[in-house]
């Protein structure tokens, strides 16, 4: 209709009409448009734009992108657009860029042949003096025709630019398949032996790779192939100085050695002339990287890599226990450090390679029954790393021993995580009788924990079907099923026929388990002693009796000693001395104190294993007369338990040990979000933290963190970031709940395995103790009447975790919520009428919501599983963590009965799974808009498992 | 002889000023392969902290390629649109190559460097306003020119008008309105009329 205005004239008004106030800028506009309604609405349409824009484009586009940009910028090069030419090729596609240059996918259309174009960096191409022995070269390089090498056709140049004609291929690189973890031993096998072949053919021609790594080996459906045969040579930098504007050259030869460091030979490294050797190198390189998922020699820094190169071995114990000795054997040869003692000839490795029968020399069948009977090689393992620790001292390894045990790390399958069987983080397996294999408790996406079965020669596993919910696993002594944990049942399964058969009532929280030779199996029952059932089920009676005389809370974590009829287990006592291993026999009732300890004793081939402020500890232990002798020796391992009553993350059979070094321990973030999830406030570095809770104005945390094996519950001021202990109590299971009035705290505290409940008010030092007329085995603080008058707490009850609350003037504690399921995370609303909390009694926790008073008017508020409830202060809506983790708001509706409305999920919390009783995910603020968050941190490394292995059993090296 | 003589950018830049268009893109030649080489060098540098920002590369870029006693303001101001370009280019390659990488991962992949693989999310939609700004640049080639100093170069307005030679305000004004502009343009489609 009218014709778009006169751009020098809307650029006049406009900005004329910014410097006007706001409030007479519309009537200016109109003013100085007059009649011209097209001006006039153009202006106040930009107008309107300039007042919306806000942070629009406030940012430059570099901003976010820095290390992207740098990239781009770093490898760009005038571009070849698809549908372009380059000499006779028709460009079809971009394919990718390395360290030489873009990649294209390109056609020749003489042949109609698909090609890989790679287009060179102009650093690397070759200037004029140089291009006769460019082209001579690559016409040798060309030359090698061999079905496991990518062939180069051709080299080329156009106009400015320098390229190379290659072999098309697809498939992954071994560098991308290798991110994935080691490859197993036959297809490492059988790609060695390709590579091989072709280094063979190539080096027969008397061209040398220069450059072997997993980058530059395709895993093509044909087989493997070598990319870039001898181009390294070929495309050596210019530093002769060619042209004096580009000092590039020197850069970028820096820049190979990045890329490449890690399998050059120590002769390259140096400077050294390069001969086939290097390929030799390199190729052991490539062999130990297939095995183990882990470089030999790469490391975080040029300097660092150079240095292992020159100087270290790699680490052999990584190496999987079942790798044939003669691989092992090649591999070593190939890595030899000095050239003239490295394997001469590629070929010379085909021949231990090619033995159709690979023997294992650790794998003779002997039933897995007696091997465990036998002296097994295992303790002379353990044995020499004693006298490694002993020496160390002194001579600095010099005594070390001459067999290094071989170490493998069990991670749990991609998108599992390990689950944690308590807040220590602890993972929980078992090895097989035979230790071939190993059964892992994993948890998937959606945080359901399931049995997974990983045989030690493979990264892949298998999951038991049926094992929902599993914890605890041990084996049966032929290892032909499995007893778990799950829903509060003892249940087994078969290995073989995945049968699963529920058994019995178990504990309530860190169960154990074991299986006699002779079908009897031990555990903890849902008491707090130990039951004995027979494998096939039936009745299950008492094994063991608590002396509560002698102090004695629990019993737990059986393990029976080879008789079959004896065993080992864990007493928790009131008295710290009297806690540890004891022993006690399914023919005479009693049991006896072994050693004094803070978690369960594990026997394995003479030696009892237990942990000792942190350190994993062996000592000789007779199984007949059930004695300890000689000295305790601390292994050099290191081990993580909670330093309390606990489960200790080692498992042994054979000759192998499997443990929890505390790597990849839960790490976790503490952040202040809105209701979105948004983080308005990162509060504290990433740690180790185990509860948390917001004082009534938000403006204050509570934050418990575990600092090495002690918790320090302290309070942080949000605003200024200040961080003070609250209590310089020592102790553990620290759990702080604010009062109402935001003027105290109450908090938990077990020391020397003795539950404690504090008050500590604000500018008044000292910890009032709190003793509720109930004595406790364990207490945790949940929550506050709104008139600070009862504190609640969860603690164990009749048959499960129970709700209850103590009178704080004068002590009085009754139950609250009592059932046979578990009930924790009490929460009184703002009125102190109804109180919230979560139980299992529907077979997973859910929240419910109750009367304080009577416990009538009971309804189920969470609707897919949860747990944490927490109110808003004003009581319009209650909080919670579904199953799933997600954070749920209810609307409640206030009267004389509880009623709920509309759920809307809030954001993702990543928080680990409910660990009753704990509680300690987040707390949210009075009025509902801010949360503070423990979450799961992102940038934490998965947990895994080690297993060392005696190398000398399994290698024969 | 080894590093740069800020001889070859000073001459061409100057050789550029007297209407050698040949020497414009052997600059630009120049100045991307210093560019490039040194984000590579600050790639290997700083693996564990990108915290180098392109804007400070390409001052450094200029400094190092250009003798200052010898370019006036005009030669610095062309440079610097050089630069600009140049990342802008970039960015909108990276941002196009994104959009063509939706193909099934099983194509070659020869020799690719570790980290390239590496995406992060655009803050704003690099291509949208890569097309925007060229429709501006019909419209109004100088506000479209401050936009890409300030956007794709980082440039701070202080430092695009010293660069322009003209007043700060003038700049801000200039800005403001493009700024308004490419939002309309953005969110409503509206070229303005």
């Amino acid at each position: 209709m009218s014709r778009p205005p006169e751009w020098s004239r809307v650029k006049a008004v406009f900005h004329a009409a910014l410097e006007q106030a706001p409030a007479v800028r519309d009537t200016f506009v109109a003013n100085a448009c007059g009649t011209d309604m097209a001006l006039r609405q153009e202006v106040e349409s930009l107008l309107g734009a300039h007042d919306a824009a806000g942070d629009f484009a406030r940012e430059d586009a570099l901003a976010g992108l820095t290390t992207v940009a740098l990239h781009e910028l770093s490898a760009s090069d005038p571009g070849l657009a698809p549908g372009s030419r380059l000499g006779i090729y028709d460009i079809v596609d971009f394919i990718g860029r390395g360290s030489m240059g873009q990649v294209f996918k390109a056609v020749d259309p003489r042949l109609g042949r698909t090609v890989a174009l790679k287009v060179l960096a102009p650093d690397l191409a070759p200037g004029p003096s140089s291009r006769s022995r460019f082209q001579r070269e690559a016409r040798t390089i060309a030359s090698l025709n061999h079905p496991h090498i990518c062939t180069l056709f051709d080299v080329d140049h156009g106009g400015r630019i320098d390229y190379l004609v290659m072999e098309y291929l697809e498939g992954e690189t071994l560098a991308d398949r290798l991110r994935r973890g080691p490859i197993p031993l036959e297809s490492t096998r059988r790609y060695a032996i390709e590579i091989i072949q072709a280094l063979d053919a190539a080096h027969s021609q008397g061209v040398v790779h220069r450059d072997l790594k997993p980058s530059n080996v395709m895993l093509t459906s044909s087989g493997t192939k070598l990319l870039d045969f001898g181009v390294a040579k070929l495309l050596k930098p210019r530093g002769d100085g060619e042209s004096s504007s580009v000092p590039s050259a020197e850069e970028t030869g820096q820049g190979a050695v990045v890329g490449t460091a890690g399998y050059m030979s120590p002769e390259q490294s140096r400077g050294q002339p390069v001969d086939t050797r290097a390929d030799i190198w390199a190729f052991g390189c490539l062999l130990f990287e297939m095995l183990t998922g882990r470089a030999a020699f790469t490391r975080d820094s040029v300097a660092e890599t150079l240095a292992a190169v020159l100087d270290h071995e790699p680490d052999w114990g990584l190496v999987p226990v079942t790798t044939p000795r003669s691989l092992v054997r090649v591999m070593r040869r190939c890595l030899q450090k000095d050239p003239v003692k490295r394997l001469r000839d590629i070929a010379d490795a085909i021949e231990d390679l090619d033995e159709p029968e690979l023997q294992t020399a650790g794998h003779q069948a002997t039933s897995s029954r007696s091997r465990m009977f036998r002296f097994v090689p295992w303790a002379i393992a353990t044995g020499a790393m004693v006298v490694a620790v002993i020496a160390g001292t002194r001579s600095d390894r010099a005594l070390a021993p001459a067999v290094a045990p071989l170490r493998l790390s069990i991670l749990a399958p991609e998108g599992m995580t390990l689950a944690p069987l308590d807040v220590s983080g602890a993972p929980q397996f078992a090895l097989s009788p035979d230790a071939r294999q190993m059964v892992l408790v994993v948890a998937d996406a959606a945080r359901v924990a399931r049995l997974w079965i990983r045989p030690l020669d493979s990264t892949s596993g298998r999951m038991l079907a049926g094992t929902e919910h599993a914890s605890a696993p041990f084996w049966s002594w032929d290892g032909s099923a499995i007893g778990f944990f799950a829903d509060r049942k003892l249940k087994r399964v078969s290995v073989q026929s995945g049968l699963v058969q529920e058994l019995a009532d178990a504990a309530l929280d860190v169960p154990g388990g074991d299986w006699s030779p002779r079908g009897t199996i031990l555990f903890n029952g849902p008491g707090r002693t130990l039951l004995q059932i027979s494998e096939n089920g039936g009745p299950a009676t008492a094994a063991t009796e608590v002396d509560a005389s002698a102090g004695e809370v629990s019993h737990r974590w059986p393990q029976f000693l080879p008789d079959g009829r004896r065993f080992l287990f864990h007493i928790r006592s009131r008295d710290e001395k009297r806690s540890g291993a004891y022993i006690g026999s399914l023919d005479t009732p009693g049991h006896r104190l072994v050693v004094a300890s803070a978690t369960r004793p594990i026997y394995a081939a003479g030696r009892l294993l237990f942990e000792r402020d942190g350190n994993l500890i062996a000592q000789l232990f007779d199984p007949v007369s059930a004695t300890l002798s000689g000295q305790p020796v601390a292994l050099p391992d290191r081990v993580v338990a909670l330093n309390a009553a606990a489960w200790l993350p080692v498992s042994a059979a054979a000759d192998a040990i499997a443990y929890w070094s505390g790597d990849g321990r839960p790490i976790f973030d503490l952040d202040l979000v809105d209701r979105a999830g948004r983080v308005l406030q990162h509060v504290l570095p990433s740690g180790q933290y185990t509860a948390l809770d917001l004082s009534p104005d938000a403006a204050r945390a509570l934050i418990t963190e575990r600092t090495g094996q002690q918790d320090v519950l302290s309070m942080v001021d949000l605003r200024t970031g200040d961080r003070s202990r609250v209590t310089l109590a020592p102790g553990l299971a620290h759990f702080g709940v604010w009062a109402p009035d935001g003027r105290q705290v109450v908090f938990s505290s077990l020391e020397n395995g003795v539950p404690h409940l504090y008050r500590t008010m604000a500018g008044n030092d000292g910890d009032v103790p709190i003793v509720p007329s109930i004595p406790h085995p364990n207490m945790f603080p949940t929550g506050w009447s709104p008139d600070g008058e009862w504190v609640l707490y969860t603690a164990p009850g009749g048959k499960a975790w129970d709700v209850f609350a103590v009178r704080l003037a004068d002590s009085h504690s009754r139950p609250v919520v009592a059932a046979p399921r578990n009930q924790i995370q009490a929460r009184l609303s703002y009125n102190g009428r109804w109180i919230a909390y979560a139980s299992d009694e529907s077979g997973r926790f859910e929240v419910y919501v109750q009367s304080f008073e009577d416990g009538t008017g009971k309804v189920l508020v969470s609707s897919h599983g949860g747990s944490q409830p927490a109110w808003r202060a004003d009581g319009r809506e209650l909080f919670y963590v579904a199953a799933d983790g997600t954070m749920i708001a209810v609307a409640v509706s206030s009267g004389s009965r509880f009623e709920h409305g509309t759920e809307t999920a809030l954001f993702a919390t990543r928080s680990p799974e409910v660990l009753a009783p704990f509680v300690g995910s987040y707390a949210v603020s009075a009025d509902g808009s801010r949360f503070l968050l423990r979450a799961a941190s992102l940038g934490a490394p998965p947990a895994t498992v080690t297993v060392v292995v005696n190398g000398e059993a399994r290698t024969g090296q | 002889m080894t590093g740069h003589t800020p001889g070859a950018g000073t001459l061409l830049l100057q050789a550029w000023g007297r209407g050698d268009i040949q020497a414009r893109d052997d600059l630009f030649a120049l100045v991307h392969r210093d560019l490039r080489v040194r984000a590579a060098a600050c790639l290997r540098r700083e693996r564990r902290d990108h915290s180098l920002q392109p804007t400070a590369l390409i001052h450094e870029t200029y400094l190092r390629l250009v003798d200052q006693q010898r370019v006036d303001w005009q030669n610095r101001a062309h440079f610097l649109a050089i630069a600009a370009r140049m990342m802008r280019r970039v960015l909108v390659d990276h941002a196009r190559r994104r959009l063509a990488i939706k193909r099934p991962a099983h194509g070659l992949r020869v020799a690719l460097d570790e980290d390239v693989s590496l995406v992060q999310p655009v803050s704003c939609d690099v291509l949208a306003l890569h097309a925007a700004l060229e429709e501006l640049e019909r419209l109004d080639e100088r506000q479209a020119h401050i936009v890409e100093l300030r956007y794709f170069a980082g440039m701070s307005e202080d430092e695009i008008a010293t660069a322009l030679a003209v007043s700060r305000s003038s700049i801000t004004r200039e800005w403001q309105m493009a700024r308004a502009w490419l939002y309309r343009r953005l969110t409503t489609g509206a070229v303005g009329r």
